[in-house]
């Protein structure tokens, strides 16, 4: 009976995966309209996204935007999450559950507030507005991917490098952060994929020359079904599934050593 | 550290711990610690675990900040230097190694902050991998090694780069019990050889004793003796360091009136004359004769087997005196000894000799 639970994952990945599946043979169809099963195929869609520039270059502006994301996240999240880590057990709770807010609020509603807030401040579509709401979503994932990687900290190394001779900041880099690179790995994942999937927010507050890749399926949707969705989401799905398979494996690198 | 002859010409350093203090918000740790490390010393912190053991060192590491007192390392206050900057070579229990750098490298990890240069951190790893016997180890991974093989490469990284003393908090706690007792030999010969001041932590009495020079007690955060292992065994200044160093019968006593002790009428001849009113006769169980030969033993006195236990290399005996206090007796089986043929009920004569024969002050507490 051993294999009954195995099988029940199974079927629960399964039934998670398939539908998502469903976009790469559409994405491989020839036609102005989205067909499954595609009856001609092609690389029609692809080569779309390359060629023409509102696909292009709401590609480029999300990647741009999403490192920018995960470059500012993973400081100012590891930082929060040694915060957590040394706050006296009084506040603890509380000031995870501030951490924790932006994704418990509802995405639209976010969108909106923010969306009123920068109209008056004049940040809509502004790349510094966009990343900054961003890291709203992707900080909370970095402080509780590092989180649990700080609690697990082996904080006699940090010890024997400072006797050892190194200061305080030497001592961190040498003995502290590799212990961190897996959660870091895992937290600047988190917060890319956060923010490179983000649809709501950049409705409302990036459009135009400042429109993410996201914003222009939905828009391409709403208008007329452009068969150039179907590729974009393959390709968004080997991009968030490279990532995980890559930090998978490097996880059980680590784990066997 | 080349030669093994030669390592002695490094005469470590003195260490002065005065009237230190240390409190973690209302509870008081440590209070009141004195003591002087002589160099080359091999100085042990023996207590129960909470006793504070681990918080001294810390202080004299740096980590922990006394709220008063002073530490001074050759003269020098140690309060206010900066860690990095203390020159203390530090063993953790749970070696503390860098997963990530290999043997080598974690060795070479004091002295590249150190900016040596290349040909002498590889003279001085070589050195230091020879000197814990560990020689063509430094390409391992530390993953790949046995738990005594990290405490060696531990120890290595701590006295590569010189350091005018060496602490360790229980180093060897970690270990089976037979890699133990050999590292503790190891761990004494190493110290030998290089002449370090060594604080060691550890709350094996036998381990303390194996090891030291000097031995310090500490119970509750204070010290409750400092001595060599064979004074603080058979001179004993309170109970507590009584129980805590070995097997001990303390067994009360009252003072007679021309001086000196008797035990339920039975004067004790002894070489040690307290002027204490309440005290306790303090015989250490393997120091009682089991009915002795006339004249052998100093004092002589009754008392009732009531269990005996064969523990292979002695017999453990345990008895009642007249007044029905217990005491224990360890009692070797060697040639013409009674002991393996002595019943439970039967009553036997306990011998003991003045010198082993150590009077302390009776207080309330008995035990740690
Ligand atoms: N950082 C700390 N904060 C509060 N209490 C502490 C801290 N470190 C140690 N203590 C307390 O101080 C006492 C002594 O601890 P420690 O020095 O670790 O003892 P030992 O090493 O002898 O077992 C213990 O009661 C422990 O709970
Ligand atoms: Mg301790």
């Amino acid at each position: 009976m051993r294999w009954l639970p195995t099988f029940f994952l199974m079927g629960a990945v399964a039934f998670l995966i398939l539908p998502i599946l469903i976009v790469i043979p559409m994405s491989f169809s020839v036609g102005s309209y989205l067909a499954f099963p595609p009856t001609d195929w092609g690389t029609q869609n692809f080569q779309a996204l390359w060629v023409r520039p509102e696909w292009r270059d709401a590609l480029l502006y999300s990647l741009k935007v999403a490192a920018l994301v995960t470059a500012l996240a993973l400081p100012i999240g590891t930082a929060a999450a040694f915060g957590l880590e040394y706050a006296s057990e009084r506040w603890r709770s509380v000031l995870r559950m501030f951490v924790l807010l932006p994704l418990v609020v509802p995405l639209i509603l976010l969108g909106f507030a923010l969306y009123v807030v920068y109209a008056q401040l004049g940040w809509l579509n502004w790349t510094p507005g966009l990343v900054l709401s961003h890291l709203s979503l992707a900080i909370p994932y970095v402080t509780l991917a590092v989180g649990v990687g700080v609690q697990a900290l082996d904080r006699e190394r940090f010890l024997a490098a400072r006797l050892c001779g190194a200061d305080q900041a030497r001592a961190f880099r040498d003995a502290i952060l590799p212990q961190l690179y897996p959660s870091l790995m895992a937290g600047g994942l988190f917060a890319f994929v956060a923010s490179f999937d983000e649809a709501v927010i950049a409705l409302f507050i990036a459009s135009g020359e400042n429109s993410t890749i996201t914003r222009q399926m939905f828009t391409s949707l709403r208008d007329r079904i452009d068969p150039t969705v179907s590729a974009v989401s393959t390709l968004l799905l080997m991009i968030t599934l490279s990532l995980v398979l890559a930090s998978a494996l490097r996880d059980r690198k680590t784990n066997r050593s | 550290m080349t030669e093994p002859q030669s390592t002695k010409l490094r005469s470590g350093a003195l260490l002065e711990i005065e009237n230190v203090g240390v409190s973690f918000g209302h509870t008081k740790v440590l209070e009141g610690i004195t003591a002087t490390i002589k160099p080359g010393t091999f100085f042990t912190l023996l207590g129960a675990s909470g006793s504070g053991k681990s918080t001294l060192l810390m202080s004299i590491a740096g980590f922990v900040t006394p709220h008063k007192g002073t530490i001074k390392l050759n003269g020098k206050v140690l309060n206010t230097v900066p860690i990095h900057k203390r020159n203390i070579g530090m063993v953790f229990q749970s070696y503390a190694l860098f997963p990530n750098l290999s043997v080598a490298d974690n060795i070479a990890y004091p002295l590249r902050l150190r900016a040596k240069s290349k040909a002498e951190i590889d003279k001085a790893v070589a050195d230091a991998l020879a000197f814990v016997r560990m020689e063509g180890f430094g390409d391992r991974d530390t993953a790949a090694l046995s738990g005594g093989q990290r405490q060696r490469i531990a120890l290595a990284r701590a006295i590569v780069f010189e350091p005018d003393i060496l602490i360790m908090d229980e180093p060897l706690s970690a270990l089976d019990k037979k890699l133990r007792d050999d590292m503790q030999i190891e761990l004494r010969r190493l110290h030998d050889r290089l002449g370090l001041t060594t604080i060691y932590v550890t709350h094996d009495q036998r381990e303390a004793m194996t090891l030291s020079d000097e031995i310090a007690i500490l119970e509750k955060g204070r010290i409750a003796q400092i001595a060599p292992p064979q004074d603080l065994y058979n001179h004993p200044r309170s109970a507590y360091v009584a129980s805590f160093m070995g097997e001990s019968n303390l067994l009360r006593v009252t003072r007679r009136a021309g001086g000196g002790f008797s035990l339920n009428d039975t004067p004790i001849q002894s070489d040690h004359h307290p002027t204490l009113e309440d005290a306790w006769l303090c015989a250490r169980p393997e120091k009682l004769m089991v009915s002795p030969q006339p004249g052998q033993a100093d004092t002589v006195f009754d008392a009732r087997l009531v269990e005996k236990v064969f523990q292979g290399e002695s017999w453990l005996l345990e008895c009642l005196l007249d007044d029905d206090t217990r005491i224990t007796v360890r009692a070797s089986d060697h040639g013409g000894s009674i002991v393996s043929t002595v019943a439970p009920g039967e009553t036997l004569q306990l011998g003991l000799l003045r010198r082993d024969a150590y009077f302390i002050e009776r207080t309330e507490e008995v035990s740690p």
